[in-house]
């Protein structure tokens, strides 16, 4: 009970503190002017905060959607690539060349022709002694 | 009046500090706790918005990458069940029936009720958006060639964690990369030396080797011994690393690579380094004759021939011909222990390679210096002829490469270059010595064009000429050999005076005849027939038309 009269009384005295400086204002032009510009300047503030907060907002939505546009386009990809490396692996071009009428090849005849030029084709080989 | 100021003013200071504290506290939580606690998400929780890298094979197709499958999960609370069953549930093969019982499950929120839909299926799934339903998209890592080069690639866990093979070594290349603002960078991608074509045609023929022979193992290696790219790398039996989970239940160790981690006892190709240090250290010449007798005592040891009989005088294209252990002990013995190993080391022996692979072995080479206590003597002959020694099939592909590379030891890699957007990291030959000059190496390289012709021809390919050397090796228990097995290989490479690649055939206990020659040889012979046109490995065309052999 003292501590709660204790604290009734802070909380009156603070309102009773505030109402009778109120009461013997005499709001002059000046003060009117002070507290107009206060409020104002809250109000400009605050505004400037929402409109911020909100172009923020709306912004990071956009950002969002965007990445999400991005990763589904992504996923897309992804499963084209897929499609793509399935329809040329080894064993369907072995099928596919099969069913064209393509048979693998037995042995292997290789001509000598003498004074032939270089083969410049890109072949492994070339690769190697290019690079070399 | 001055009462009522003060207290104004107090009032005034008092409605600043709140609306400043206000301010300071909304930039805390908006700017700084915002980032913080982003970073602050479990690791767990985040989900990789960006795929991984892709491995490609030399010529860009892919072996590995990852595609976008779905989890389709619902809420039971208000969920749309009616659309659901109209315009899902039949493409996706669900009775109703067991839509309409998902109304008496728990309440529970995000209950999975699919998972690992196929793209197609899952985007279906979220283009609909029936409302308590949801389409989770994840990234799942796929094989387009299946099982190819399964213990090359490794294989990529459900943590999404690269295990083994490329997957394992490059990770940290392959794995997107969280970025400062907290959006991701796609992994790198990475192109291989492997040629597809050439890495399918040695795991068909390494199949058909291990069927002939009854070998209960085996490995090829297919190098271009010019610049250490490995073209093809096969071991059997492999594994899908699609199915890499049940594959660890059946079989222990069944990821590690045995071309690489694995370690044996080489046997006689061993004899190629060691008449290489005999030659290059000037003790013999390709001419000096040596009496060959059935066996020799080394350090109270005797070493017999694999044959346990003699040829008498015979020269060092006959030593290797007729693979003669007696011959390379007593090379090794004239070289001098010293000397010897010093050839060893430089040969890249008892040291990994370098290779862009996880779990690399070092293999065993025991010295006089560094293991004074378990070296004699007739260890020094025993690892004349590949025995007491133990390697990598990768390091006696790569020290016997330098041998076809003009004297010059070149580091193996399977990464030919690195992609991360526009920016190409291009793998670089690594010469990692000069063990031997390049007049022994091509001196070798006619010996063993020449051994090949006299005593294995069954290893000739049409048109090409082929250095090479047979193997066949006991096989190492604890108290001795693992009799009568033995492991059986074949080491060669083409054209042998300008060579583009170089091949190791290795088969693992082999019962259908316990010699490289009778096993090993054959499966070189027509692996490599089907190989060389496809790696564009020209014919030595004078031989073709002369005919030499």
């Amino acid at each position: 009970m003292p501590a709660n009269s204790h604290n009734q009384s802070a909380n009156q005295r603070f309102t009773a503190w505030l109402n009778q400086g109120l009461k013997r204002q005499n709001w002059s032009v000046r003060r009117v002017a002070q507290m107009g510009l206060l409020i104002a300047l809250g109000v400009v503030v605050a505004a400037l905060y929402l409109v911020q907060s909100s172009q923020i907002v709306t912004s990071t939505r956009q950002v969002q959607l965007l990445r999400e546009e991005l990763a589904e386009l992504q996923q897309a990809n992804a499963d084209l690539a897929m499609k793509i490396s399935l329809m040329t692996t080894r064993v369907q071009l072995q099928q596919r060349a099969e069913a064209l009428g393509f048979a693998v090849t037995g042995n292997l005849l290789f001509v000598a022709v003498p004074h032939l030029p270089q083969d410049d084709s890109p072949s492994i080989a070339n690769i190697y002694s290019s690079e070399r | 009046m001055d009462s009522f100021r003060n207290r104004f003013n107090i009032f005034l200071i008092i409605v600043s500090i709140i609306i400043a504290l206000v301010g300071v506290q909304l930039i805390r939580f908006q700017l700084i706790q915002h980032v913080a606690s982003q970073r602050d998400v479990p690791e767990l929780l985040k989900v990789e918005p960006v795929a991984r890298g892709r491995i490609y094979d030399r010529n860009g197709y892919l072996l590995s990458g990852d595609e976008a499958h779905f989890e389709l999960a619902y809420d039971r609370n208000g969920a749309n069940y009616e659309r659901f069953i109209q315009e899902l549930a039949p493409t996706l093969g669900i009775p109703p029936a067991d839509i309409l019982a998902l109304k008496a499950q728990p309440a529970i929120l995000h209950q999975q009720l699919i998972k690992d839909l196929p793209y197609d299926l899952g985007n279906l799934a979220r283009e609909k958006d029936i409302w308590g339903f949801t389409a989770h998209p994840y990234w799942k890592r796929a094989y387009p060639e299946s099982s190819l080069a399964a213990h090359v690639l490794g294989f990529v866990n459900d943590d999404r964690l690269g295990l083994y093979g490329i997957e394992g070594w490059y990770n940290d290349v392959l794995t997107p990369t969280r970025q400062a603002d907290g959006t991701f960078a796609p992994g790198a991608d990475v192109v291989l030396t492997i040629d597809r074509n050439a890495q399918a045609i040695t795991e068909e023929e390494l199949a058909l080797a291990l069927r002939e022979t009854g070998a209960e193992s085996g490995s090829i290696i297919v190098m271009n011994p010019r610049n250490g790219e490995i073209l093809a790398m096969a071991s059997a039996p492999s594994y899908d690393p699609a199915r890499y989970a049940e594959m660890a239940v059946e079989k222990e160790n069944a990821f590690v690579n045995p071309n690489v981690s694995d370690i044996y006892e080489p046997g006689s190709i061993f004899k190629i380094l060691t008449v290489a240090a005999a030659l290059d250290s000037g003790t013999v010449t390709r001419d000096t004759v040596y009496n060959d007798t059935a066996s020799i005592e080394v350090g109270g040891q005797l070493i017999w021939n694999w044959d346990r009989g003699g040829y008498g005088p015979l020269d060092m294209t006959g030593l290797l011909a007729k693979s003669r252990n007696v011959g390379a002990s007593i090379l090794a013995m004239r070289v001098g222990q010293q000397e010897f190993y010093r050839y060893l080391r430089a040969f890249g022996l008892g040291r990994p390679t370098g290779i862009d692979l996880q779990h690399e072995a070092a293999g065993l080479l025991i010295t006089r210096d560094k293991n004074p206590d378990r070296w004699s003597e007739a260890i020094l002959a025993s690892n004349s002829f590949g025995q007491a020694i133990a390697t990598t099939p990768l390091q006696m592909v790569t020290s016997i490469g330098a041998v076809a590379n003009d004297g010059v030891l070149v580091q193996p890699h399977v990464v030919k270059k690195i992609m991360r957007g526009d920016r190409v990291d291009e793998a670089k030959i690594v010469a990692l010595g000069h063990p031997i000059s390049r007049e022994t190496a091509r001196t070798l390289s006619d010996m063993l064009a020449e051994a090949v012709v006299r005593e294995v021809p069954e290893a000739l390919v049409e048109g090409y000429t082929i250095a090479g050397k047979t193997g066949t090796a006991q096989i190492p228990i604890p108290g001795g050999y693992d009799d009568p097995w033995t492991i059986a290989s074949f080491i060669a490479y083409a054209p042998a005076h300008d060579p583009q690649v170089i091949v190791l055939v290795k088969l693992d206990r082999p019962t259908s005849s316990m010699w490289g020659s009778e096993t090993a040889v054959p499966a070189f012979q027509r692996l490599a027939t089907r190989l060389f046109p496809v790696l564009g490995v020209r014919p030595d065309s004078q031989l073709t038309m002369s005919n030499e052999y």
